[in-house]
């Protein structure tokens, strides 16, 4: 009995130290400073708006489109002239899959195609599986995106303009 | 059975006035483009900016009452989107101010029900978008410096600027 107690004393000390000395470990850099993330400014999403709309323009398309921040949140939006009922949200959808996955939504599509394990990722809230959705990104980080609905030439065309969009402020994204 | 077959004769007679009206021609309405609800955002903003409002957030309905510009400023507070909608709303649905719609819902007056409608908000910083007495969209402002009456003064600027837009 004696040495199954000693035993279990032991481990408890050695575990309780480690505890401390992992809790001291993460609380440093903690107390040190928050935690500080880039995200999409306000001016730079209106000029994103501004440069995909131009871009858009050119083949007479009137678009709805919105950009969302780091969080998923819609920093600027502006629907179109004649939009149907469901452009301004499919804009934001598609803002908030490119932004959530890092990548084109056009990507989301064969990604979470029905015959792929991740087909399941559909029934996530807010995502769609549509092209149209660029993520705007300072390397691999993902600062925002931009979500673009009724273009004339459909999915591709509004990635076009999302990229034009992204372009403009391209030099700031470092 | 003489009665009845007069009233239907009168039943017909509506009938077909009825489908001769909705022939005639579609209902024209007047709405806010995106193009001046930009023009309304930015003259709310260079208002704004008069007084170092540097930080709002501005929400532009159509006559709907239907988002048609959202622009959350950098450092909104997390109701501040939400509250530039409702203001928005408000005023189009209203039209008039929301702070006078504020202060004729308040307490025990008559109107005090309206609360409760979905959407709605008893706070300054909102006005509907007037075309002579149509009211085609509404905007609302929220966070700037000068609280709600701050608020409705960069909101005013920019209706203005969208009904003169629209003309």
């Amino acid at each position: 009995m004696q040495t199954p107690f000693k035993f279990a004393v032991g481990s408890a000390a050695v575990v309780a130290v480690g505890l401390t000395a992992g809790i001291m470990a993460t609380s440093a850099p903690l107390l040190a400073q928050p935690l500080i993330q880039k995200n999409i400014s306000l001016a730079q999403a209106i000029t994103v708006v501004k440069a995909a709309i131009a871009e858009c323009s050119k083949d007479g398309s009137v678009i709805s489109i919105t950009v969302v921040d780091r969080d998923g949140e819609v920093r600027f939006a502006v629907r179109a002239n004649g939009a149907n009922p469901h452009n301004f949200e499919l804009s934001r959808r598609k803002a908030y899959t490119a932004r959530t996955f890092r990548g084109p939504s056009a990507n989301f599509i064969t990604k979470s195609a029905p015959d792929k394990d991740l087909f399941g990722q559909r029934m996530l809230k807010e995502v769609i599986p549509l092209g149209g959705g660029m993520p705007i990104m300072i390397g691999q980080e993902a600062i925002g995106a931009v979500g673009i609905s009724g273009a004339k030439g459909g999915q591709p065309a509004e990635e076009a303009c999302g990229k034009a969009g992204i372009a403009a402020i391209q030099s700031q994204l470092s | 059975m003489y009665r009845y077959a007069f009233l239907g004769l009168l039943g017909a007679a509506a009938a077909a006035a009825l489908i001769v009206n909705a022939q005639a021609k579609a209902l024209m309405e007047a709405n806010i483009s995106s193009e001046d609800a930009m023009v309304a955002y930015e003259a709310a903003l260079a208002e704004c900016r008069k007084s170092n409002s540097n930080d709002i957030t501005v929400v532009i309905v159509d006559r709907a009452g239907k988002e048609v510009l959202m622009a959350r400023s950098d450092g909104a507070a997390l109701h501040n989107l939400d509250l530039a909608r409702r203001k928005a709303y408000t005023g189009r649905t209203f039209r008039t101010s929301t702070t006078a719609w504020r202060d004729r819902s308040s307490g025990a007056q008559a109107a005090a029900g309206q609360r409760y409608l979905n959407d709605v908000i008893p706070l300054g910083g909102g006005l509907p978008i007037m075309l002579g007495q149509d009211a085609i969209g509404g905007i609302g402002v929220s966070g700037s410096n000068g609280g709600q009456p701050g608020d409705e003064a960069c909101a005013k600027a920019g209706a203005d600027a969208a009904a003169a837009a629209s003309r």
